[in-house]
């Protein structure tokens, strides 16, 4: 017998095995970490992604979320849980991720538009039916005997900015930083529960029935109303609030070592996409894109919003100054 | 909580209710609205504050919860001191062995023997073992016995699956079957004499795993080479002679719960290797009481192949154990005062098998590799003995014959001072004070056959041998 052909056979195979390997539909993994309230959002944008990407590549990719109080995920991140990409409630939460755990670059928001936030939203007030304590705007909520549900600003980013637009909203009524400590003291006062994000909020004031208003994310407070029925809760809209820009980053650091990273970046481009704008608007994020902000401009009142970087001169100067240890929060909500 | 807040809205609806029954009956005047109102205000408040000590509760138990979570679980037990990540993917054990023997000999001094009676640290040996990143594993021991450091495991394994794992380092060489038995689950004090013509520890690459849900298991091992009953080569450095060592292993019953047979394992293991001419003389044949009875002229050295073969089995049902192996090497030697003429140069096969016997008087189970464990732990006042197993051995080694053969006094042993075959039996009894502490007997007998017969008889050695040991 002639033996002398099998190593060309076998390399034959093996080429072909390997062209039949690279020539097969790949399956992608991406984990995605967020705060509390995307849930319903993601849920769906996901599966929309993934059949964008199976038609634009041939693909399979799965997204796995993980959801929990911004600043407590963004630790868990810092801690090494391997996230593709971050869509937290705030900047500061990321620039903590680029800072401690050096896994994207300190210039992340440039990467996409808008400073990387695809959508906004605020913070309105969630009351019960018939508004019984009659809560209009931000000074009735230091009124005796109102009792807040708003999560601890420690964990939450929403509740970062539920705090600062009380503080806002204060100082210009009051005039002073000074006051505005006083008022936001006055308001954590009334808080007889701190969840640690915004989804347990939520369960605290909806489900146990606990408090008389809910300080929620925009979004969080139409999903109430839409499940729990508008003969439960109503919201209110104050008079000044916030634009909470919630951005996306792409980690560099774990999507390059898991090889998902243009996967990763088509992940959060598609959030701009006329798509992704209107999953945005339907689930009661504000969407950037005027085509998608006017179909959805009517289920939105209209509020006086300003921006973290107006009043507090960015997401740095204001985690410093207000709730790093021993920051503004700490000296009020330990004093009370 | 729930039925607390339940209770006090009842008793505050109860008192709403009931308050102007006897106003009625006194024509007291009726609860105006307004103190209906004011009761109504109060159990809302009454309500809402219960209702935030659940929330607060049920919170501060989800934060337990996430924290334990969180926690690495640090353990002591009869296993010895762990430290386990909360995913479980990492882990330290700690353990320690100590060995305090005694050994008495019963010898006829006037004829000029002599063995020091001892109390000797015979082993004392910490080790570290775990995990990393889930399926690597590592451990790490040493022996500080005879006031030296030696390394004697140090590996690490990678963990597949439970048909293949693979393991890089230093450890037991996967051939005799009373060598894998742990230091501290040994039936008698010493190992009996199959072991001496096995591999001890080895370094090199090991795979093994099971099939046949665990009915059939397989060892193989690629390694530096061992010489008989010993851990170290005999060559000088630069040798590039290896060991194969194979082992199969069955346990054919093992998943027939009710059959009789249920604890038979039968084996065999196979290695060869060569080896160069070195510097290491062969290591000594010892009897089961540390005496030495057969050494190869100080200039014999390996050379050439060294294969061994072993068959081993076993059997434990309930409190009844019996273990026999025999094992036959066979080396190429040569002695190297003079390396020509041919006659100087040898293949010689030694052969070697023990059967042990044990029973657990107090009837708990034994098993290969495993210490009965007492039902009921020592105590004195409360009248409770531990468990005691009972033990017998024979074993017999010889050495071939041509080992002796040749002019003078031999050519690779001395036919007028060593022995050809030593056969010996054992008795011992064993006490498991608890899962940690045991305190062993033996009594050791051993007869030796002279190569020569013209020779005078060697006297036969009777010893005593005690253990107390420690391990966790």
């Amino acid at each position: 017998m002639n033996f002398s052909h099998l190593p060309r056979l076998a390399s034959a195979a093996l080429a072909a095995l390997a062209l039949a390997g690279s020539a097969a539909a790949k399956s992608i993994e991406l984990l995605n970490v967020s705060y509390d309230p995307t849930r319903e959002l993601y849920v769906e944008y996901n599966a929309a992604f993934a059949a964008h990407w199976k038609t634009k590549t041939g693909d399979d990719v799965v997204v796995k979320q993980s959801h929990g109080g911004s600043g407590k995920q963004a630790r868990s991140v810092i801690d090494g849980l391997r996230a593709d990409v971050v869509t937290l409630a705030l900047a500061g939460d990321i620039d903590a991720i680029a800072k401690n755990a050096g896994a994207l670059p300190a210039d992340w928001q440039t990467r996409f538009p808008h400073n990387s936030a695809p959508y906004t939203s605020t913070i309105v007030f969630l009351v019960r039916k018939g508004n019984p304590k009659g809560i209009k705007d931000w000074d009735d909520l230091v009124k005796p005997g109102v009792a807040i549900i708003t999560p601890n600003p420690k964990t939450s980013g929403g509740a970062r900015w539920n705090y600062l637009a009380a503080w806002e909203f204060a100082k210009r009524q009051l005039g002073s930083d000074d006051a505005a400590k006083a008022f936001v003291a006055k308001l954590y006062k009334n808080v007889p529960v701190l969840d640690s994000g915004a989804r347990g909020a939520t369960t605290t004031f909806v489900q146990r029935g606990i408090g008389d208003v809910f300080l929620s994310w925009e979004n969080e407070a139409f999903l109430a109303v839409k499940e729990f029925g508008a003969d439960q809760f109503e919201i209110v809209v104050p008079s000044l609030s916030i634009l909470a820009e919630p951005p996306v980053a792409v980690v560099d650091k774990v999507a390059k070592r898991k090889g998902t990273a243009e996967v990763a970046k088509a992940y959060l481009e598609y959030l701009y996409s006329p798509e992704g704008q209107d999953l945005a608007g339907k689930h009661f994020y504000r969407p950037i894109d005027p085509a998608a902000a006017a179909k959805y401009a009517s289920q939105f009142t209209k509020v006086e919003l300003f921006t973290i970087d107006q009043a507090f001169g960015g997401w740095a100067k204001a985690q410093k100054a207000h709730f790093d240890d021993g920051g503004f929060f700490d000296q009020i909500y330990l004093k009370n | 909580m729930k039925s607390l807040r339940a209770a006090a809205s009842a008793a505050a609806l109860t008192t709403l209710v009931l308050a102007p029954l006897p106003g009625r009956a006194q024509t007291a005047p009726a609860a105006s609205s307004d103190d209906i109102a004011a009761l109504r205000e109060q159990i809302r408040q009454l309500d809402q504050k219960l209702r935030v000590l659940e929330r607060n509760a049920e919170l501060k138990d989800e934060a337990a919860t996430a924290a334990v979570a969180k926690t690495p679980v640090v353990n002591a037990d009869a296993k010895g001191f762990s430290l386990t990540s909360p995913d479980k993917k990492y882990s330290l054990r700690i353990r320690a062995t100590i060995h305090a023997d005694g050994r008495y000999y019963f010898e006829d001094k006037d004829a000029g023997i002599d063995t020091p009676d001892a109390f000797v640290l015979r082993r004392i040996r910490p080790s570290f073992e775990g995990t990393v990143a889930e399926k690597y594993g590592y451990r790490l021991m040493f022996d500080l016995a005879n006031n030296q450091v030696q390394l004697l495991d140090a590996y690490a394994t990678y963990k597949h699956s439970d048909a293949f794992t693979a393991l890089f380092g230093k450890a037991k060489s996967p051939f005799d079957l009373e060598r894998l038995v742990s230091q501290t689950n040994l039936l008698f004090i010493e190992r009996s004499f199959p072991t001496l013509l096995g591999p001890n520890r080895d370094t090199g690459v090991q795979l093994y795993g099971d099939f046949l849900t665990g009915r059939l298991s397989y060892q193989a091992a690629y390694l530096d080479g061992a010489s008989d009953g010993s851990s170290l080569e005999t060559e000088s450095g630069g040798n590039d002679g290896k060991d194969t060592v194979v082992r199969l292993f069955t346990h054919p019953f093992k998943n027939d719960q009710d059959s009789f047979l249920k604890g038979l394992g039968l084996g065999f293991a196979y290695s060869t290797g060569t080896r160069e001419v070195g510097t290491g003389a062969i290591r000594p044949y010892t009897s089961n009481a540390l005496v030495n009875f057969f050494s190869y002229d100080a200039n014999v050295r390996p050379d050439g192949s060294h294969d061994r073969i072993s068959p081993q089995a076993y059997f434990y049902r309930g409190p009844f154990g019996l273990l026999a192996s025999y094992t036959e090497s066979a080396q190429e030697l040569v002695n190297t005062t003079t390396i020509t003429p041919a006659s100087k140069r040898a293949d010689l096969t030694n052969r070697a098998w023990a059967v042990n016997v044990n029973y657990v008087l107090t009837g708990e189970d034994t098993g290969y590799s495993t210490n009965p464990k007492p039902a009921q732990d020592f105590n004195f006042e409360a009248g409770t003995w531990g468990a005691w197993e009972i033990a017998a051995r024979l074993s017999q080694l010889s050495v071939d014959e041509a080992a002796f053969a040749g002019a003078g006094t031999g050519d690779f042993a001395n036919r007028n001072t060593q022995a050809q075959r030593i056969d010996a039996y054992s008795l011992g009894v064993n006490w498991y004070l608890n899962r940690n502490v045991k305190a062993s007997l033996n009594f050791e007998h051993s007869e030796f056959q002279e190569a020569d017969a013209s020779t005078a008889d060697f006297e036969n050695e009777n010893a005593v041998l005690s253990r107390v040991q420690l391990s966790f």
